[in-house]
């Protein structure tokens, strides 16, 4: 599917060029406004074609910059890259003990815990218009992140912490199951791979067979 | 020729998909076309195939995905009968080509789009009476189609994760959509992407379903390691869910740029649409009604070579390559079967999962090629036999119980297709989406009817935003205005209704608009989302 709609490379959507956008309606319709609240739609009983080709109606597509809402949220990309996006409102109760909390500068954190119960830790300092960011980690097995804050007086406040997150596999597992295991399995998972697969990795498998929907545009 | 004993099986599937599109506020929208040269490219000559081999008798076990969406749309009052008139055109202008190419080397090719497209509207018409997944029921009543689902609006479901509600709603909505359609549970499932997750599977369970492909390398990479490689289906663990892995060398001869068939230069060249070609007074009534130049569906061209004029096509010499490449690729899998089965103490699958429509639209000549292999497997060999999952699980219930591994097969082989920098302010405001319809899920366990309509579009627009097309089309830098559009749109009406809501406030007119526009799973219960 996704090369029928790529087939149409480097031609402008129509439905682009005539959207009917508040203020600049067609003349010939009426506008309808909810009782409640001011809207672009016209309401299907008031549809009069101004002709063959106009859109008879419109919806918005005006949707909020911030929710005013706490949250952060990360989303695994592949095994090396993580995106991240957050908002802190005035209303969180670690924010609101800086002078100028919209302007607090907000330092992330990445912690990745190890096995000797040792934790190695990555600060980023962000940007005041930043709210989302893709990091780029080195493959550690289990990471989170923090979410903090310095106030005038250079205290350090946590803000948020993310669930401990686990990034996708890149290799093949050294866990056997001794009962689903055979002598030509390491031949088989080679073979499902294409053969010249490098022991331990599939990537090159992926890579000669990608799907064209996606890699070919 | 008998294959009660075949050394192992192949299993081809075909994924039909195409995101919602229907636009009732416009007499003519280019994004509609996508379903409309689709139907006449690929739907119907599949259909017709198909019908073909059983009047001929020929054994055949074929899987394909019809996704919601396309169901929806192929059974759509408003599309069918703009699809129809769309037809007719077609016909009226392969009429006039007939004329206009008399005694050119073009004429034979200006027929055989006339009988084509003549087939078409007899299918559509009288066969169907405009509805084709009535067509696609049928062969899976009889028994040579398994027809598996989606998830409901093809959304990524990786990226949804961090709202599980909002993944199980994309698939009980999914399979309820099916029970309409084909009056049955779904069998399987074509996770959008192929984009999986660990911990996906206990929806697809709830669900009833019994199987879903992964990309090679989510079973290669899965824990502990498969002992068969992507050539035996895995449990997930925990589950009695089957994950069956895409193999390699199947899909790198029919998909890749450089080796795979459809490239070859006696096929039709895709890029010499007469939309293009010819002069503007008289391709005008067949393309946009702006002006805009667009494909029509005829072409006279074969792909002849790079940077060389093209030359004119010739339909013997196509069907003559396709049937030699159907020739090859059964050999080669029946070479791979060999050498498996000699390494494996079980006979094989292999599973071949393509795009339905390349076959015909974007490779003319694929459902012939198709066609081929069918007739060859069946009559020519002994080596393999066509399988669906559900009867490799029926001949092979015992399987190993692995943790598959997060995958997709789009680039990069991760979420890096969908997960974008040109696309990921969009995650932001879907996952708040979801947070609030399953907020108001659980407000509203037993919502009086106007809430119950409000909180049943809510739900519509949230399934239409969460399309994977959308992301995928703005990383692939081709329509961005329209996928942005779309997705806003959704989000916006999603807010509206959320607001209305929370204040207690109705606009009948304003809910019925919606209804009547994003008239997608009639059937739909908010309550999935609690």
């Amino acid at each position: 599917m996704e090369r029928m709609m790529a087939s149409r490379q480097c031609k402008v959507s129509r439905s682009e060029t005539k959207s009917v956008q508040k203020n600049s309606r067609p003349s010939g319709t009426r506008i309808s406004r909810s009782k409640s609240r001011n809207n672009d739609l016209i309401t299907p009983s008031e549809i009069k074609p101004v002709n063959k080709n106009t859109p008879r109606y419109s919806f918005s597509t005006q949707i909020p910059e911030k929710y005013n809402q706490d949250y952060v949220c990360v989303l695994p990309r592949d095994p090396h890259i993580s995106f991240v996006y957050w908002e802190f409102t005035n209303k969180n109760p670690q924010k609101s003990g800086f002078n100028s909390p919209s302007g607090s500068k907000i330092i992330m954190t990445v912690k990745e815990p190890h096995q000797d119960n040792s934790t190695t830790a990555h600060q980023i300092e962000l940007q005041n218009n930043r709210n989302e960011q893709f990091i780029s980690l080195p493959q550690p097995e289990k990471f989170h992140f923090e979410f903090g804050a310095f106030s005038n007086k250079g205290e350090y406040s946590i803000l948020s912490r993310t669930p401990v997150q686990t990034p996708p596999l890149n290799s093949v597992s050294v866990n056997i199951d001794k009962q689903w295991f055979s002598e030509s399995t390491e031949k088989l998972i080679s073979f499902s791979a294409g053969l010249s697969v490098v022991k331990g990795t599939s990537k090159q498998a992926h890579e000669s067979s990608t799907y064209l929907g996606s890699a070919g545009f | 020729m008998s294959n009660n004993n075949p050394e192992g099986f192949l299993s081809l599937v075909l994924h039909a998909h195409l995101p919602y599109v229907r636009h009732p506020e416009c007499d003519y929208m280019l994004e509609e076309n996508w379903f409309y040269e689709a139907m006449t490219e690929c739907y119907l000559p599949l259909l017709a195939i198909f019908n073909n081999l059983v009047s001929d008798r020929v054994p055949f076990r074929i899987t394909m995905s019809l996704t919601p969406t396309l169901c929806s749309m192929m059974s759509d009052e408003l599309l069918q009968t703009r699809y129809q008139a769309r037809l007719l055109k077609l016909i009226e202008l392969a009429e006039k080509e007939l004329d206009r190419t008399k005694n050119t080397e073009f004429h034979s090719t200006a027929e055989m789009y006339l009988e084509r497209f003549t087939l078409c509207k007899r299918l559509f018409e009288n066969v169907y009476d405009r509805d084709i997944t009535r067509g696609f029921k049928h062969l899976q009543d009889l028994g040579f189609l398994e027809i598996i689902t989606c998830a409901a609006t093809h959304g990524y479901l990786p990226n949804m994760q961090v709202n599980p509600s909002a993944v199980r709603a994309q698939i009980i909505t999914a399979a309820n959509s099916y029970q309409r359609f084909f009056g049955r549970n779904p069998p399987g499932i074509w996770l959008p992407e192929c984009g999986y997750y660990p911990g996906v599977e206990k929806f697809v369970a709830e669900a009833g379903i019994r199987y879903f492909f992964l990309e090679t390398h989510g079973i290669l990479h899965s824990n502990p390691q498969p002992k068969y490689g992507v050539y035996a289906p895995v449990y997930c663990q925990g589950t009695n869910v089957a994950a069956f892995g895409r193999d390699v060398e199947s899909s790198k001869s029919v998909w890749s740029a450089h080796e795979g068939y459809p490239g070859h230069p006696s096929y039709r060249e895709f890029y010499r649409d007469i939309g293009f070609d010819l002069e503007m007074d008289y391709i005008a009534p067949y393309i946009d009604p702006i002006g805009m130049r667009t494909n029509t569906s005829i072409k006279y061209h074969k792909v002849t070579g790079n940077n060389c004029e093209k030359q004119p096509y010739n339909r013997q010499e196509g069907m003559k390559i396709a049937a030699e490449h159907a020739g090859n690729f059964m050999f080669n899998r029946q070479k791979q079967t060999e050498h498996l089965r000699s390494i494996m103490d079980r006979p094989p699958i292999i599973m071949a999962p393509y795009d339905a429509e390349l076959f015909g639209h974007w490779w003319y000549e694929g459902p012939e090629w198709l066609n081929f292999l069918i007739r060859k497997i069946a009559f020519e060999q002994n080596t393999i036999r066509l399988i669906t999952p559900s009867d490799y699980l029926e001949l092979f219930p015992s399987n190993q119980a692995v943790q598959p591994a997060f995958s997709s097969w789009g680039q990069g082989g991760y979420s890096e297709v969908w997960l974008h920098e040109c696309n990921s302010w969009i995650y932001r405001h879907l996952h708040r989406m979801e947070e609030r319809m399953t907020e108001c899920a659980m407000r509203f366990p037993e919502a009086d009817q106007n809430v119950r309509r409000v909180l049943n579009q809510m739900a519509r627009e949230l399934l239409l935003a969460e399309s994977s097309d959308w992301a995928f089309i703005m990383k692939t830098g081709t329509m961005v205005q329209y996928a942005e559009r779309r997705t806003k749109e959704h989000i916006a009406n999603f807010l509206r209704l959320y607001d209305d809501l929370q204040n207690n406030r109705f606009d009948i007119d304003y809910i019925s608009l919606l209804e009547s526009h994003n008239n997608i799973f009639p059937e739909i219960d908010y309550r999935v989302y609690s």
